[in-house]
């Protein structure tokens, strides 16, 4: 077990957090999870296969995310994908997570980093 | 499979060996950003290449950690047993000395016999203490099991010196804590045995 998921307290890596959000609204296999985060930041944020299944392993390990199945994937049909879902206890480190980057977004809106004053 | 997808399986078996699980994903992955990627293959590839490059490292310490983990759970197994079999013999020893240190030296009234008999007890109980020792897992265990194995064969040379032992004590007395001390230094500084 990964010493940086197996303590919800400390922050979450970012991919970790990414991989984890992907997961919060839908069960998606690899690609899916990928396209998602692609998708969600403009393409910003983009994470490749080898630090996804490593990232998957280790959140699964961490019991963050679980199985949920093969299955032929809906759009392309093609072949069985595994499918992951996020746990209970995978949603309460990615809250903690959110909850952590609020606190930080209030100071930063506090000290006019960010806000309507800012241009 | 195209070319490219096949380009990637070799690049995967050479980075990501040992991985037991996850490299049949990672070429699906892959192909679905092959085909989204619509001919932009030298930015998927640089991107694919460093991605594989951070992640290999990672992948390989979690494997390794794994492999760790398994021989872990071996050498408790063999330390357990070893503790069990040295209680064991530390019992017979004890019970086989002291029955003999009786017999010549209460009974025949000979004094080297009750000394080697005595001497036989402590060492029998030496080895009692060393299995208990192990089975404690502390981080002082190896040296206590170490020490009391060292004091079990100093035992032995003065119930040599001393008296007639039978053979069988004699093995026991003097193999027991050398087949101890071998197993110890194989296992490690600490007997690992998880409680």
């Amino acid at each position: 077990m990964s010493r940086e998921i197996a303590e919800p307290a400390a922050p979450l890596p970012a991919a970790t957090f990414q991989i984890l959000l992907a997961l919060v609204d839908a069960e998606r296999h690899g690609y899916a999870i990928m396209k998602e985060v692609a998708d969600r930041t403009d393409g910003a944020v983009r994470i490749g296969p080898g630090t996804l299944y490593g990232t998957l392993k280790r959140l699964l390990d961490a019991g963050l995310v679980e199985e949920a199945g093969e299955r032929a994937d809906a759009e392309s049909a093609d072949e069985r994908r595994r499918y992951y879902r996020i746990t209970k206890r995978g949603m309460a480190a990615a809250r903690t997570e959110a909850r952590r980057m609020e606190a930080m977004l209030v100071v930063a809106w506090e000290k006019k980093l960010i806000g309507p004053r800012t241009a | 499979m195209s070319a490219h997808e096949r380009a990637f399986r070799w690049l995967l078996a050479r980075t990501a060996h040992g991985i037991p699980r996850g490299t049949r994903e990672m070429e699906l992955a892959f192909r679905d950003l092959y085909r989204a990627a619509a001919g932009r293959t030298t930015r998927l590839w640089l991107e694919t290449l460093v991605d594989v490059a951070r992640s290999a490292l990672a992948l390989r310490i979690d494997a390794a950690r794994a492999r760790a983990g398994e021989l872990t759970h071996a050498t408790e197994g063999t330390m357990k047993i070893m503790a069990m079999v040295t209680m064991l013999a530390g019992a017979v020893v004890t019970a086989s000395a002291a029955f003999e240190g009786w017999a010549g030296g209460v009974v025949r009234h000979d004094a080297a016999s009750a000394l080697a008999g005595a001497l036989g007890i402590v060492a029998g109980l030496l080895l009692v203490g060393a299995g208990i020792a192990i089975l404690r897992a502390a981080r002082s265990a190896a040296f206590g099991a170490r020490a009391a194995a060292v004091g079990c064969l100093l035992a032995f040379v003065g119930v040599t010196a001393a008296g007639r032992m039978s053979v069988f004590t004699l093995l026991l007395g003097f193999g027991m804590p050398l087949l101890l001390l071998i197993v110890l230094s194989r296992g490690g500084r600490t007997p690992a045995v998880a409680a």
